[in-house]
């Protein structure tokens, strides 16, 4: 049976929180860069078609594709763990209980949601935000958690909490907004990164093993055709096999070209 | 004795423009949402990976003509459905001797909605707003609380009963009851089985592992039904999660508060115009302060961008080619018409800004608890019936002003 499946039959919320794994248990850390493969890419101004006074001292800019101009390198690539058909996501590690009733804040900030993209465990609590001078609401279009769409004041705060692992990362938008986007991926195992400006992402105490790892950007979808050390590599559904070792295990610089991301 | 009669022109325009089928009545595979899933996870199925969606539907929920449902362990399939009504909505119109009537589906519905409820029947692409399509489980004026949660029968009565003004959806006030409880069945049927058909697409998108794995190993035309049945077993908590809402949909009915005394006193109306175009309802920024709704936004509905990116919109051709309807732009709604879809009472309107409209951009008020501090900045429920009083007085003004009861009106386009 599915991950998907198992987790809509059993609810699967907070797979073991608390519990002891295996003793002699070992751990590693994964960490990955992605970057750019075309020329700089320089993103283009969003067109402001609601609130003009406010929003329009702001530069906003489409952020399907983030490119950081020093290093190439891309923001918002989310990788997380990924289970087949039967598969059950391994023990946490217990670093990861002091985590996992976090409070986790999208805001509204400057006419945007900042961050852009988002993690969160089934655990955590999602603080939807204010931080601008103008009304907002935040939209969530989920598959598995009811979608919502709330209305936040200026300067205001909710709390809302999403309790069942997503597939994919929903896409939050703005009503009264419609050039506003961002995403929340919600899953019930930590095992999950999106990467920061300069492209990096870790994820940290994987349990030693051979895993699957799933590679997502809004833009190209799976990430499934790249290039590493100057190899092209397939990933087939943005799939990724790796080999978890203790320490450090660096799936390396991947390079993703400009292709991908094509309409 | 059940017998055909003629169905007239509906019935000729859906055999013209139900071409792609085999049969003349099949449901339609939801080409548009494959389409999308595959784009958004860069995968494509299989030919066999597609059928098999196509038949395990027909399996558990029949054909047009032959509705069924299966049982599951954990959910009584049967309290949600009832397979008698469903099968006077279904099949080919027709009437028994003592006036029952058979096909009601077919006969009332169809043209608009489709055989297969995705809102694209013959006469679909000439409607504004289009009809609705019934796969997504997503209904717009439901008394159920929060988006996704179903509506009642009851809910899907009214509205049939009172029909949508201000849409082509009409008043179906005149139908025998046991045709419109039939008709509520038959929809609840359609929606359950479209989102059902949509679980089982992000399913194959996303945990097949390649083109030659299957969502269940069976032969469809040649396995028994028993052993088809046993395979699909391990697929069925899919239906356990889309059905379970329906079972639940009368626990999560929300209460409207009684109307408070005054409710629609000038003083009322003056507190609601002010939350109107205030920071923390915030209606005005898509209805304008005078509910007008000639505000400078552009938005699309839920159904609409599933399908369709407002900021990428030459991609829609390839869903148009799949028969994907052309994007309409959602309208925000001009509340001086006074028009109401989900009904002009008081209630109905207070419901409407509580829950927000599913499916459109229309979001919920913010609602804060009876025991929630003062600085807290959201709504109380005394402040919604302000909302409403302002709402309805927006419509109905000219008449309010004209008898003295609001002193001080200055809406403008009166
Ligand atoms: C002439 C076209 C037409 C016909 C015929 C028609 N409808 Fe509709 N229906 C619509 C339109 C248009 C909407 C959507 C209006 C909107 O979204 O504002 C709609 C919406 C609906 C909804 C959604 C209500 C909600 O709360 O979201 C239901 C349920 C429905 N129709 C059922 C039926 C049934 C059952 C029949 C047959 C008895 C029927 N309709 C016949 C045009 C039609
Ligand atoms: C983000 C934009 C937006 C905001 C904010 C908004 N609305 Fe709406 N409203 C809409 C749209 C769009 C529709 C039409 C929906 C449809 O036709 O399906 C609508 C429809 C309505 C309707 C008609 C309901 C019916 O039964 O037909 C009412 C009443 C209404 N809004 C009141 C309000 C009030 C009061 C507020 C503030 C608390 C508000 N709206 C905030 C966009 C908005």
């Amino acid at each position: 049976m599915s991950r998907f499946l198992l987790a809509l039959v059993f609810g699967v919320c907070a797979v073991g929180m608390g519990s002891i794994p295996a003793v002699g248990q070992q751990y590693g850390d994964l960490t990955a860069t992605f970057v750019y493969g075309g020329d700089p890419f320089v993103a283009s101004p969003l067109k402001i078609t609601s609130d003009k006074e406010f929003c329009d001292r702001f530069e906003v800019l489409d952020e399907t594709l983030v490119v950081n101009p020093q290093n190439q390198g891309i923001a918002n690539v989310f990788v997380w763990l990924f289970l087949g058909r039967g598969e059950q996501a391994p023990e946490p590690h217990p670093s990861y209980a002091e985590t996992a009733e976090d409070k986790i804040l999208l805001d509204n900030l400057e006419c945007r949601f900042d961050p852009h993209a988002l993690v969160l465990r089934t655990t955590q609590t999602l603080i939807l935000g204010n931080s601008d001078a103008i009304g907002h609401n935040c939209k969530i279009d989920t598959f598995a958690n009811p979608p919502i769409n709330y209305t936040i004041p200026a300067g205001g705060q909710l709390e809302h909490q999403l309790k069942m692992p997503e597939r994919l990362p929903a896409r939050v938008s703005c009503s009264i907004h419609p050039w506003m986007s961002g995403w929340v991926l919600v899953k019930d195992n930590p095992y999950m990164a999106v990467s920061d400006a300069d492209g990096k992402l870790e994820i940290k105490n994987v349990p030693v093993g051979t895993w699957t790892f799933q590679v997502w950007q809004q833009r190209a979808g799976y990430v499934n055709q790249v290039t590493i050390d100057g190899q092209p590599v397939e990933w087939v559904r943005g799939r990724l096999e790796i080999e978890i070792n203790p320490g450090t295990n660096d799936v390396g610089t991947v390079v993703l070209a400009p292709e991908l991301f094509a309409d | 004795m059940r017998k055909a009669t003629e169905f007239g022109v509906g019935l000729t325009l859906l055999l013209v423009a139900g071409g792609c089928g085999m049969s003349r009545y099949e449901f339609e595979p939801n080409r548009v949402y494959l389409r999308a899933q595959e784009n958004i996870t860069r995968v494509e199925l299989s030919p066999v990976q597609r059928q098999d969606i196509q038949d395990i539907l027909a399996f558990w929920f029949g054909t047009p003509d032959e509705p069924r449902f299966p049982a599951l362990a954990d959910v009584p399939m049967d309290e949600i459905l009832d397979l008698e009504l469903l099968q006077a909505a279904a099949g080919p119109v027709g009437s028994e001797e003592d006036g029952t009537n058979f096909g009601v589906y077919r006969r009332n519905c169809a043209v608009c909605h489709g055989i297969t409820g995705d809102g694209i029947g013959p006469a679909g692409a000439f409607l504004n707003p289009y009809a609705r399509d019934f796969r997504r489980g997503l209904f717009k004026y439901t008394s159920t609380l929060g988006p996704m949660t179903p509506p009642t029968d009851q809910d899907l009565r009214l509205l049939l009963e009172r029909g949508m003004p201000g849409t082509s959806m009409p008043s179906y006030q005149l139908l025998a009851d046991r045709d419109l409880d039939a008709l509520v069945q038959y929809v609840k049927y359609l929606a359950i089985r479209g989102s059902v058909e949509r679980a089982l697409i992000v399913e194959s998108v996303d945990h097949l592992r390649d083109a030659d794995d299957r969502l269940v190993d069976v032969d469809f035309d040649r396995d028994s039904p028993e052993r088809i049945a046993a395979a699909l077993a391990e697929l069925t908590p899919l239906i356990s999660f889309l059905a379970r809402p329906w079972l639940d949909a009368p626990s999560r009915v929300v209460e409207v508060p009684p109307r408070p005394e005054g409710w629609d006193s000038s003083e009322a109306v003056a507190r609601g115009r002010e939350l109107f175009a205030g920071q923390v309802a915030n209606c005005a920024t898509c209805h304008g302060d005078d509910g007008r709704g000639d505000v400078d936004t552009v938005d699309y509905d839920d159904w609409t961008k599933e399908y369709f990116d407002p900021q990428n919109p030459r991609r829609v051709h390839e869903y148009l080619a799949l028969g994907a309807l052309k994007p309409r732009e959602m309208v925000t709604r001009n509340l001086q018409w006074g028009i109401f879809r989900g009904g002009s009472e008081p209630e109905d309107v207070y419901q409407r800004i509580f829950h927000g409209i599913p499916g459109t951009p229309m979001p919920a008020a913010p609602i804060k608890d009876a025991d929630a501090p003062a600085t807290d900045l959201r709504l109380t429920t005394d402040d919604l019936w302000d909302l409403v009083a302002y709402v309805l007085f927006l419509s109905s003004s000219g008449d309010l002003v004209a008898n003295g009861s609001v002193a001080s009106s200055n809406v403008s386009g009166q």
